[in-house]
C-alpha cells in the first residue's frame, strides 16, 4: 500500500509542475536553512563541552558595586586569590592561573615565527583535556621558564621530526626570554573556545611582573577545579566567605563561578547576573529557521486546499468504491511526505553548496557529517515536522469531503476553508514583515555604529601592537615615519582608545563622595600629540605639551569625568592619583572608549610614553598605499627580518561588533528568502483563484467591467490581508526589536518609516507577484471562459 | 432484499422544508434489475444514493436484507455499502492518476484483499471485458465507451451483490450505451441485483421492471420481465 500510495503520490506531482515547483523550492531552501541553522547550533552547543571534567570546570568572577548602582563582574582576581582558595576550601581540588597576551615573536635557529600563545600555570593540562603527546607536565611544573607548545607550532619550529628534536630545546621570545620546550599537546580542536599555539608557564609572568603578585592587582584569569560531589551555590558561598578573609578583599566585593562548558554560551553578564550571551543570537536565529520552515508549509498546505476541488472528485469516487476516510488520510499523508522527502534530498545538496559561504558568515566550523547518527536525526526530524505541519491539515480537509456532495457535480466551495487559508496567508506575510523589519533595524543600527562619530577619527589610522621588539626601537620607528610620504602624524597610547582595558578607583579629589569610593575611571596612557592623531578636541584647558616638564604632575580627564567631580573650577582642581598630587590642565571632549554597548566611562589620561603599547600611525586621506609602502620600508630598515603585523583601526572598530555584523548578514538573507518563499505561495495561490473566477470575471466583464475593475477585484482581497498582517507584525517586531537595541548604550529609534517602508517593500514586490495572475485573467477573452460551461 | 417504507428527504431552505422524497414505499427483491424514470428534479438520484447508502433519509425506514439500515451507524452503513454494492457514474469518475488496471484494483486495495488473489481477479474482469490491451493506459487516454466499461469493471470487481449506476449511459453514443446495458444484462442473469437511473426508454427495456418517479412520490410501478434468478430466500 505503501509502495501504490507513493507511486500515486509521484504521479500526482508530476501533473501539477507548478505546484510542485513552488512547494519543492519553498521547503528546499526552508529545510536546507534549518539544517544549516541546526550544524551551527549544534556546533556552538558542542564548543567547550569535550573536556572530561566538564562541569566541574568553573570560572572565577570578581563583582563590585560600581558608583553609579551598577554591578560590574569580571573575569580577572588577583594571582594569589588561586591558591589561597585551594588551601582553604576542600571542594576546590585545583586552580588554573593564566592571562593571555597578542602574538609573540619566538625564535629557534634563527628563524622567527609570530604565534598567538598565552600563560597559564602547567596544571592547565591537568584540568583541561588537552593532551599532552610528548615530554611531560612533571618538567612543565618544575621549571619556572617552560614552554609547552602545540604539536603543529612543534612541527613548524623543529620540522619533521620535532618528536626528536623538541623536548629539552630553547626557543627565544621577543628576542630577550628563554623558554625551555617540557611538552608537546595535541593540536586543540576547534570546538575549543580557549585557543593558544603555546603555553608558557605563567610562574615566569610572576618573576618577571612582580606587580603580578600584589593583592591589589585583578590581572589573572582563574579556572576551578571542583571536587565531583561539589555543590557550585555551597561552593560559591565558601569562596565569598573564604575571600572576605582575603588580602583582595575590599567592602562590597564578591566572587561569582560559572561551570566553564556553560560560559561560552552565557558570556554576557549584566548588573551582577548571568544574562544570556551568544544564545541569544542562536535562539533568534532558530526562530528564524522555523519562520522559514512554517512559511513554506503554509504554501504546500495553502496550495493544496486551494485545489482541493480538483482533488474533490477523486475523494468522492474513492469513498464510494469503499476507502474509509483513514486510508485517505493516509494517501493524502504520502503525498506530503514525497515531497518532503525529494525536498529533504534537494536541500541536503543546497546545504552543502553553500556550506562554504555559511561557515564564513557564521564563523564557525559547520560541517556534514554523514557518518554521523545526529545528522541523521536531525534530518528525520526535519521530516517529520515538516510532513506533519505540511500535511496534517490539507489531507483532513481533503479526506473529509462528502461523496454525495462532490459527485453531484457542484463542487463545494468551502468558506471556512478559503478563510483558513487567508488567515494562514496573513500569518506568512506577518512572519515575512517580522523579518524585513528585523532585517531593517539592524541594518540601520550597524550603519548607525559605522557612522557615529566617536569623538575620534578612527578613519585612516593603521594600528601596531607593539610587542617587546617593537618597543624597544619605538622611538627611532616613530622618527622615521614622521618623515615618510603619505604620514601625517604617529603617536603611541596604551590601548586603542576604541578598546580601553585598563581602570582604577585609585582617583580622589578633595570631597570625593561615598557613592564614588568604587568608580572606576578608565586609563590611557600617551604622549602629547594625541589628540592631533586621533583629531580629539579639547572642551577646556589644554592637552600634555610635548617636552614641558611640569606636565609630568598634570592629568587630562574627559567630560564625564570632570562631571563626576563636578568642581566648577575644575582646571586647576587638583587630584590625587595612587598617592600622587596631581593637577587637572585639561578636559578632552568624551570620546567612545569602548563598544557602543556601553556608556562612555570617565577617563583620565596620562602622559607617559613608557607604558604605551600600541602605535597609531595617521596616514594623509587618499594615500594609504603610499604611507602602507613607507611604513613596511621603515621596519625593513629599522628592524630587519621582522614580520610586522598592523591593522587598519576603523576594521577593529568594526570586529568589536563581529556577533552584530552575522546578525546582519542573516537577518538579510532570511528576509529576503522570506519574501521570495511566501510570495513563490502567493503566485500559486492566486493561479487558483484566478482559474477558479474565470467565469465570474468573464460574466463581469460582458456586464462591461473594465480590465482595470476586474485588476482591482482581485488585488483587493490580497491588499487587505497584507494590511492584517502589517497590524500584526508591528507590535511583534516593536517587542522584540526593543529588546534587542536595549543592549546597546548608543542605538538608533523605532520610527514609523521602517514599519512603513517595510510594508511598501512587501506591497510592492507581493502586489507584482499577484498582478501576473490578475492581469492574465483581466485580460482573457470572456467568451473563452464562458463558452467552456 | 431492500424495503423502504415511508422513506423520506427534505432539505431546510430557510424556515422552509422542500421536499425531495416524499413518502417513498418500496420492494425490491434479489435477482431484480430496475430501471428508475422521472423528469429531472423528481428525486431519482436521491433515492439511488440512498439506497447505496452514501446519503441518509431524512424519515422512514429502509431494510437491507431484513436489516434496519436507517437505525446503522454511519461506520455499520459504510461496510454494508462497501461489502454488499457497486457504483456507475455517468462521468465514469475514473481517477485520473491511477491506470486502468489500478482504478479496477482499487477496490479490492480498500478491502484488503491480498495481492495474488487482486493480480487473478483484476485479470479475470480485464479478460471478461475485453479491455486486456488498455490495462496501462490512463483514463484521458480512453474513449467515452472504454472509460465506462473499465467504470462497470471497477463497480463489479469485488463481486457487489447490488449495483447501482445512475445514467450509466448519459455521456454515451447509442451503440456504446447498448454495449454498456447488455453488459449489465448478463451480470443480472449472473444473479447481481441492478438498479439504474436512466431517462432513456431503451435503456429501460433492458431491465425488468420500471419505476416512475415524479416529485418525490413513486407514480408508476410495472414490472416488464420476469426476473431471472430467484431469491434464495423464497
Amino acid at each position: 500500500m505503501i509502495k501504490k500510495n507513493l507511486t500515486l503520490a509521484l504521479r500526482v506531482l508530476r501533473r501539477h509542475p507548478g505546484f510542485t515547483f513552488i512547494s519543492l523550492l519553498g521547503l528546499s531552501i526552508s529545510v536546507a536553512t534549518s539544517l544549516l541553522i541546526f550544524l551551527w547550533a549544534r556546533s556552538e552547543y558542542q564548543t567547550d563541552r569535550f573536556h572530561a571534567a566538564g562541569d566541574r570546570i568553573v570560572k572565577l568572577y570578581r563583582g563590585f558595586p560600581e558608583g553609579t548602582g551598577n554591578i560590574q563582574v569580571n573575569f580577572s582576581t588577583p594571582y594569589l586569590l588561586a591558591d589561597f582558595l585551594v588551601e582553604q576550601i576542600p571542594e576546590v581540588e585545583k586552580a588554573v592561573e593564566t592571562s593571555s597576551f597578542d602574538k609573540r615573536m619566538l625564535e629557534v635557529d634563527g628563524q622567527q615565527f609570530r604565534e598567538q600563545g598565552a600563560y597559564a600555570d602547567p596544571s592547565f593540562f591537568d584540568v583541561f583535556s588537552f593532551q599532552i603527546i610528548e615530554g611531560d607536565l612533571a618538567g612543565a611544573h618544575a621549571n619556572p621558564s617552560s614552554i609547552v607548545l602545540s604539536e603543529s607550532l612543534a612541527q613548524r619550529l623543529f620540522g619533521t621530526n620535532w618528536r626528536r628534536r623538541a623536548i629539552g630545546s630553547s626557543v627565544r621570545i621577543d628576542d630577550a626570554h628563554d623558554f625551555t620546550v617540557e611538552a608537546v599537546y595535541e593540536d586543540i580542536p576547534e570546538k575549543s573556545s580557549l585557543q593558544a599555539e603555546y603555553i608558557l608557564n605563567i610562574a615566569y609572568r610572576t618573576k618577571v611582573e612582580e606587580w603580578v603578585l600584589d593583592w591589589g592587582n585583578n590581572v589573572i584569569k582563574t579556572y576551578l577545579l571542583l571536587s565531583p560531589s561539589a555543590d557550585i551555590e555551597e561552593v560559591e558561598e565558601k569562596l565569598n566567605r573564604v575571600h572576605a578573609m582575603s588580602e583582595s578583599y575590599s567592602e562590597g566585593e564578591f566572587l561569582m563561578i560559572q561551570p566553564f562548558p556553560e560560559a561560552y554560551l552565557y558570556s554576557s553578564i549584566e548588573n551582577g547576573k548571568i544574562a544570556g550571551g551568544r544564545i541569544d543570537y542562536l535562539r533568534l536565529f532558530i526562530g528564524a529557521g522555523l519562520f522559514l520552515l512554517l512559511i513554506a508549509c503554509i504554501n504546500f498546505v495553502n496550495l493544496s486546499t486551494a485545489r482541493s476541488s480538483r482533488r474533490a472528485r477523486e475523494v468522492g469516487v474513492r469513498k464510494v468504491i469503499g476507502a474509509r476516510r483513514s486510508t485517505l488520510l493516509k494517501q493524502f499523508m504520502a503525498e506530503a511526505a514525497l515531497l518532503t522527502g525529494i525536498s529533504i534530498g534537494l536541500a541536503v545538496l543546497l546545504a552543502e553548496l553553500v556550506l562554504p559561504v555559511t561557515r564564513r558568515i557564521t564563523d564557525s566550523p559547520i560541517a556534514i557529517n554523514y557518518t554521523e547518527p545526529v545528522f541523521w536525526l536531525a534530518i528525520a526530524g526535519l521530516f517529520l515536522l515538516t510532513t506533519i505541519l505540511s500535511g496534517i491539515y490539507p489531507a483532513l480537509v481533503l479526506s473529509s469531503f462528502r461523496p454525495v456532495q462532490i459527485l453531484k457535480g457542484n463542487l463545494i466551495s468551502n468558506w471556512n476553508d478559503a478563510l483558513f487559508r487567508k488567515g494562514l496567508v496573513v500569518v506568512q506575510f506577518c512572519l515575512s514583515l517580522l523579518l524585513i523589519i528585523g532585517a531593517f533595524v539592524v541594518q540601520r543600527q550597524l550603519s548607525f555604529i559605522q557612522n557615529k562619530n566617536l569623538g575620534l577619527d578612527r578613519e585612516n589610522i593603521l594600528f601596531i601592537e607593539m610587542d617587546d621588539l617593537v618597543t624597544k626601537k619605538a622611538d627611532l620607528i616613530q622618527e622615521e615615519l614622521r618623515k615618510a610620504p603619505g604620514i601625517a602624524t604617529v603617536t603611541k597610547t596604551s590601548h586603542a582608545p576604541i578598546d580601553v582595558q585598563a581602570s582604577t578607583n585609585g582617583l580622589r579629589w578633595p570631597g570625593k563622595p561615598e557613592e564614588h569610593a568604587h568608580t572606576d575611571f578608565s586609563l590611557l596612557w600617551t604622549e602629547p600629540n594625541f589628540t592631533e592623531t586621533y583629531k580629539v578636541d579639547m572642551v577646556a584647558g589644554r592637552f600634555y605639551r610635548p617636552g614641558t616638564l611640569s606636565d609630568t604632575n598634570a592629568i587630562v580627564l574627559n567630560e564625564t569625568a570632570a562631571r563626576i567631580i563636578g568642581k566648577d573650577n575644575i582646571l586647576e582642581q587638583p587630584v590625587e592619583l595612587w598617592g600622587k598630587q596631581r593637577q587637572v590642565i585639561g578636559i578632552v571632549q568624551d570620546f567612545h572608549l569602548r563598544s557602543l554597548f556601553e556608556q562612555i566611562p570617565p577617563l583620565v589620561i596620562i602622559n607617559d610614553p613608557e607604558m604605551t603599547w600600541s602605535m597609531a600611525i595617521r596616514t594623509r586621506a587618499g594615500e594609504t598605499a603610499t604611507a602602507i609602502a613607507a611604513l613596511e620600508e621603515t621596519f625593513a630598515e629599522v628592524m630587519p627580518g621582522y614580520t610586522l603585523e598592523y591593522q587598519f583601526l576603523d576594521e577593529r572598530y568594526e570586529t568589536m561588533y563581529a556577533a552584530e555584523q552575522t546578525t546582519r548578514r542573516l537577518s538579510g538573507i532570511f528576509a529576503v528568502l522570506a519574501i521570495l518563499i511566501s510570495c513563490m505561495g502567493l503566485l500559486g495561490l492566486t493561479a487558483y483563484t484566478a482559474e477558479q473566477r474565470t467565469r465570474e470575471i468573464g460574466i463581469r466583464k460582458v456586464l462591461g467591467a473594465t480590465i482595470a475593475d476586474i485588476f482591482l477585484l482581485l488585488n483587493r482581497d490580497f491588499t487587505r490581508l497584507l494590511a492584517f498582517a502589517f497590524l500584526l507584525a508591528v507590535p511583534l517586531a516593536i517587542y522584540f526589536l526593543r529588546h534587542w537595541l536595549e543592549r546597546f548604550a548608543y542605538h538608533v529609534e523605532l520610527n514609523a518609516w521602517v514599519f512603513l517602508f517595510s510594508a511598501g517593500l512587501i506591497l510592492v514586490v507581493a502586489t507584482l507577484t499577484v498582478s501576473y495572475h490578475s492581469l492574465r485573467a483581466a485580460t482573457a477573452n470572456p467568451a473563452d471562459s464562458l463558452k467552456r460551461e | 432484499m431492500i424495503k423502504l417504507v415511508d422513506i423520506e428527504k427534505y432539505v431546510r431552505n430557510g424556515l422552509r422544508k422542500s421536499w425531495i422524497l416524499n413518502q417513498v414505499n418500496l420492494e425490491i427483491r434479489e435477482g431484480e434489475f430496475v430501471t428508475i424514470m422521472g423528469p429531472s428534479g423528481a428525486g431519482k438520484t436521491t433515492l439511488l444514493n440512498i439506497l447505496g447508502m452514501l446519503d441518509s433519509a431524512s424519515g422512514g425506514e429502509y431494510h437491507f436484507y431484513d436489516e434496519p439500515a436507517h437505525k446503522l451507524s454511519e461506520r455499520k452503513r459504510h461496510d454494508t455499502h462497501k461489502h454488499y454494492m457497486g457504483f456507475v457514474f455517468q462521468a465514469y469518475h475514473l481517477i485520473d492518476d491511477l491506470t486502468v488496471y489500478e482504478n479496477i484494483e482499487t477496490p479490492l486495495l480498500y478491502r484488503g484483499i491480498k495481492s495474488k488473489d487482486r493480480k487473478s481477479m483484476v485479470a479475470d474482469i480485464l479478460d471478461r471485458f475485453s479491455i486486456v490491451a488498455k490495462k496501462d493506459l490512463f483514463p484521458e487516454q480512453l474513449s467515452g465507451g472504454q472509460q465506462q466499461l473499465v467504470g462497470v469493471a471497477r463497480a463489479v470487481i469485488h463481486k457487489p451483490r447490488l449495483l447501482l449506476a445512475d445514467e450509466p449511459t448519459g455521456n454515451l453514443h447509442t451503440k456504446q450505451g447498448d454495449q454498456i446495458m447488455e453488459l449489465f444484462r448478463e451480470l443480472n442473469d449472473d444473479g447481481v441485483t441492478i438498479i439504474q437511473v436512466t431517462h432513456s426508454e431503451r435503456n429501460a427495456s433492458f431491465g425488468t421492471r420500471i419505476i416512475e418517479l415524479v416529485d418525490g412520490n413513486v407514480r408508476n410501478d410495472e414490472i416488464i420481465r420476469e426476473r431471472a434468478t430467484q431469491d434464495v430466500a423464497e
